[in-house]
């Protein structure tokens, strides 16, 4: 989904609205305990000068893929990377 | 007594005359070599002589034939492709005749052959084995034999002149060289003599008085004098007085002398490699094991490498911008990983083998007892007070104060871990970068700081202090920073999230930028505006991986990485990210410009130095590499000659000295061209243009051939351009042109034409007789069948108008449906969202309208759908997939995108 003109925060506001919404709808006609949830990952191009179209869609991802992470039903602002990973510097050692 | 010390170097200086400092040559054992084997293409390893025609071919003589070599390969003329060698492929010397434009070539057995408008023809004969070879202006050649004897062989004629004897010579003849008035030096196995234009003969050391010695070379200086190459080094005849060049050089035996286009004399001997004498003194060549072979000639060629034959091979010599100290100039390891400048402006080594020091271009041990000396070492900085930090692979790190061993410090003693990969020492701290967190070392210990104190990666790999005191510190996933205050920040690039290696900072006086080396491009951060601009591929340049970063005294960054050094100025890549360029021009060094190994290497320690002498230094992975950016003019060579090797036309090799006329029936042309460049062929580009068939230049880097089919009959010109480096469009002119004639084929001939036309003329007048008496009879035909054909148009107009209607009824049918189908195509059927090929599409528009204000990304997915498609049917789970599409639907503003993206919707 695409946002036109929206900070991160509000974004991150309509992207809640979204998941509460969906978590509360109803879908009792399938099954008594039937519900559905979804996990959202939000990125901003905000000061993306290049290639924001690539980069979107990788943060967006990554954001997502965090989300799914840390147990569903969540939204997640996407982040860099915050883990090392010391065996990759050896090849420019 | 000092005054006889003194002489030789007097003598010495005179060689050269006067030239500028700023002209002084390379120091000898800077100079790139190259070397070429029987491997490589040459027909034997012994190199008897060399030489180089005007056309830009170099020529070396062997024992199994002549190798003409192109810089990339050697063509060889031996007794297996040429009658004129059918005897013997041996080809004891050979020279330059007629302006350089023939080559004279004798063989063994005493054949004098000439190659002369592309073919070797036999001219002459001699008695066997001449070892010199010379051809004066009047284009005689002299061959001086093994047997003691010297010949004066005509081209032209057939007179031979046969001079001295064995008896008088003392044995075989080495050397020749003309005099200003057609006669000759020449340098014997027991003396030198001068033959004169009247063939008088006169020996050289009896006519001054002297013993006489065995002379293998003999050279005119600059003021004419002679030089006299030995089995006692080189002597200088001033006069009467022989007096000796160098010390130097005593006992050693003298193969061959060359007198550079520099002035400077380079000597070869029998068993002791290579000297150069210049403005540098008396300099032997160590830099590479090859040369310490016998050496037999020496040559320079146009572009001013030195060509070395030995017995070994074939060996050149090149003043490259880069010159480099690995493992055989008396480096530890190869494997290079810091550098520092010392005070006494001596370059410190860290290898993978340890430490050494560069003084005055030479290697030399690093003068300290202590055992880091021979550690692996990943860092080096230095501190207050004579202090050395050393940073180590495996051994944590090292304080020696004036090369004495103070203290080291390991993870038991508080560091936070034995990997050092990154040092930077304050005035009241030393900031240490290891593998596993930053240590901080003051009076009151180690404190260290990890992921969880803050850092943004416990990798570090390099650290800086910017004019405004704040400490950088680069890991390999971001950046941390420590202002005046102490406190430990995260520096956030959350817009750049292709970047995660930072392996370099710079900054400089000028400007108010601070620049970070990284794993994808450069970063320009502005510390007021707090601005950050990357330049990456997308400018152009041939990588992005950068480790080291500098910039020289004339405003060019220079940028390390793992395809080579890439130098590009300042002011274009503030243009660049102003926007005002698009692409930056650069310019990439690598392993033909000096460099051992254009792997550069980065990660830890101080990868690129500059020194305040300007140079810049590089750590490689084949040593350490050294730039002085004012020699880089050397580089600059103008476009090297282009040949045509070979015209192949269906199959047979066509004579090039001759005017070209194919026949008629000609189908396939190949030609085979060459930039004869002898520097650095691999950087030779070409462009190839044949008139009237090409619409454009044609570039050919690697595959110096065109191929042409079934060319039409005409006259014909290929035209060919090259240069060193990449060209730009305007710079292209042809430095050669082939011609040739592809005669018509017999109806194409202008005989031919009038012939035919006249034929065809009486040809039609006959015919025009004929139908002038038919046509009166068709005219009553005609009359009845006009009728008739009349009546038959209007019944096919009729039924033409009914198809008409029914065409328009389908086409408004068809259109209807495509509109359907158009829908269907940017749609999902399922949730009547947008599909991912129309989302697409709007993304990239509106990534191109809305940068000002932004826009945000949301990638939805309903968690565990598998399941419910499982669970349930996959029917509900459509429903389901239309209740989310709703829900999404009611809760969008109009400007939002919606869309269901593969597999997920977003």
């Amino acid at each position: 989904m695409l946002l036109s003109s929206s900070d991160l925060n509000a974004a991150f506001a309509f992207a809640e609205r979204l998941r509460t919404s969906i978590e509360t709808t109803d879908l009792s006609r399938f099954a008594t305990d039937f519900r559905v949830t979804v996990s959202i990952g939000v990125a901003s191009s905000k000061f993306q000068l290049r290639n924001s179209q690539e980069f979107l869609f990788k943060a967006a991802d990554k954001a997502l893929y965090k989300a799914k992470e840390l147990g569903r039903n969540n939204t997640v602002i996407y982040r860099p990377p915050n883990t090392a990973n010391p065996e990759s510097i050896t090849a420019a050692v | 007594m000092q005054f006889w010390m003194l002489l030789p170097w007097m003598f010495l200086f005179s060689i050269i005359t006067k030239q500028s400092l700023a002209n002084e040559p390379l120091p000898l054992n800077d100079y790139h070599l190259e070397s070429w084997t029987t491997k490589s293409g040459l027909p034997h390893n012994s190199i008897n002589a060399i030489s180089q025609t005007s056309d830009g071919y170099l020529w070396v003589a062997t024992w199994e034939g002549i190798a003409r070599f192109n810089g990339r390969d050697f063509k060889v003329f031996n007794k297996k492709n040429n009658d004129v060698f059918a005897k013997t492929s041996a080809i004891s010397a050979i020279a330059t005749c007629d302006n350089s434009n023939n080559l004279i070539a004798t063989d063994i057995i005493g054949g004098v052959n000439q190659f002369k408008n592309n073919s070797w023809s036999k001219i002459n004969k001699t008695p066997p084995f001449a070892r010199a070879l010379h051809c004066d202006s009047f284009n005689n050649v002299w061959a001086g034999l093994d047997s003691g004897e010297t010949i004066k062989v005509s081209v032209s004629g057939n007179s031979n002149i046969f001079l001295g004897d064995s008896e008088r010579s003392g044995g075989a003849v080495y050397s020749i060289l003309g005099d200003s008035s057609g006669g000759v030096w020449v340098g014997t196995v027991k003396s030198a003599f001068h033959i004169s234009d009247t063939l008088t003969v006169s020996d050289v050391y009896q006519q001054a008085g002297l013993q006489s010695q065995p002379t293998f070379s003999i050279l005119k200086d600059t003021n004419e004098d002679l030089l006299l190459g030995t089995n006692d080094g080189v002597y200088r005849l001033k006069g009467n007085d022989l007096v000796r060049l160098s010390p130097k050089l005593a006992g050693l035996t003298v193969s061959y002398m060359l007198l550079d286009s520099q002035h400077s004399l380079w000597v070869g001997t029998i068993n002791n490699g290579l000297y150069r004498i210049s403005q540098l003194g008396v300099e032997k060549y160590t830099s590479n094991p090859l040369l310490n072979n016998r050496i037999i000639t020496v040559f320079e060629d146009k572009e001013h490498n030195i060509w070395v034959g030995t017995n070994g091979g074939l060996m050149k010599l090149r003043q490259t911008p880069f010159s480099t100290f690995t493992n055989t100039r008396g480096l530890k390891s190869d494997f290079i990983r810091s550098l520092v400048e010392l005070d006494n402006g001596d370059v410190l080594v860290g290898s993978s083998g340890g430490i050494d020091v560069i003084k005055d271009n030479e290697v030399l041990p690093f003068p300290s007892e202590a055992n880091i000396v021979n550690e692996s070492i990943l860092s080096m900085a230095k501190g207050n007070n004579d202090a050395l930090w050393i940073g180590t692979y495996t051994e944590g790190l090292t304080l020696l104060r004036r090369n004495n061993f103070i203290k080291s410090y390991k993870r038991v003693d508080g560091l936070a871990a034995d990997e050092v990969r990154a040092i930077l020492a304050t005035d009241d701290k030393v900031y240490v970068g290891t593998s596993d967190g930053l240590s901080i070392l003051s009076d009151s210990g180690f404190e260290n700081f990890r992921i969880q104190d803050g850092m943004a990666g416990n990798f570090v790999l390099s650290m800086f202090q910017s004019k405004d005191d704040t400490v950088w510190i680069g890991t390999s996933t971001g950046i941390n920073r420590i202002r005046k205050n102490g406190n430990l920040e995260k520096f956030e690039l959350i817009d750049f999230p292709d970047v995660h290696f930072i392996f370099g900072f710079y900054e400089n006086d000028e400007s108010p930028f601070i620049w970070f080396a990284t794993d994808a491009g450069l970063l320009r951060y502005n510390p007021v505006t707090e601005d950050i601009f990357q330049v990456n591929q997308e400018a152009d340049l041939p990588f992005d991986k950068f480790f080291g970063i500098e910039m020289d005294s004339i405003g060019n960054f220079w940028l390390s990485g793992n395809q080579g050094i890439l130098q590009v100025s300042e002011s274009q890549v503030m243009e660049y990210i102003d926007g005002k360029i698009q692409k930056l021009d650069y310019k990439l060094f690598g392993e033909s410009d000096g460099l051992i190994s254009k792997q550069s290497n980065g990660g830890a320690g101080t990868p690129i130095v500059k020194k305040r002498d300007g140079s810049l230094w590089f750590a490689t992975a084949k040593g350490v590499s050294k730039l002085d950016p004012d020699k880089l003019k050397i580089s600059n060579l103008s476009g090297p000659p282009v040949a045509i090797e070979e015209l192949i036309v269906d199959g047979v090799s066509m004579d090039l000295g001759q005017p070209i006329h194919l026949a008629s029936d000609t189908e396939r042309v190949e030609i085979h061209f060459s930039g004869l460049g002898l520097a650095t062929p691999e950087s030779i580009h070409l462009a190839t243009f044949m008139e009237g068939i090409d619409s454009d230049w044609v570039w050919s880097t690697n595959r110096n051939l065109r191929e042409y089919n079934n060319l039409p009959a005409g006259h014909y010109r290929f035209l060919i351009a090259a240069k060193y480096g990449r060209f730009k469009n305007e710079e292209l002119s042809a430095s050669q042109i082939l011609e040739f004639q592809i005669h018509p084929k017999f109806w194409e001939t202008k005989s031919f034409f009038i012939t035919a036309s006249l034929l065809a003329a009486s040809f039609l007048y006959f015919i025009h007789i004929l139908r002038l008496r038919n046509i009166t009879k068709l005219k009553a035909k005609l009359h009845k069948k006009v009728a008739y054909q009349t009546k038959e148009l209007q019944r096919q107009t009729d039924s033409l108008q009914e198809i008409s209607f029914q065409k328009t009824k389908l086409l408004e049918e068809l259109r209807l449906q495509s509109k359907k189908f158009e829908k269907m195509a940017l749609e999902d059927p399922l949730t009547g969202l947008l599909n991912r090929r129309a989302f697409d599409a709007i993304l990239s528009d509106k990534a191109a309208e809305q940068n000002a204000q932004g826009l945000c990304l949301l990638i939805l997915d309903i968690d565990n759908f598998k399941m419910i498609n499982d669970r349930f049917s996959h029917s509900v789970g459509d429903e389901v997939l239309a209740c989310v599409a709703h829900a999404l639907k009611s809760n969008c503003r109009d400007e939002d995108t919606i869309a269901r993206w593969g597999g997920r919707s977003s």
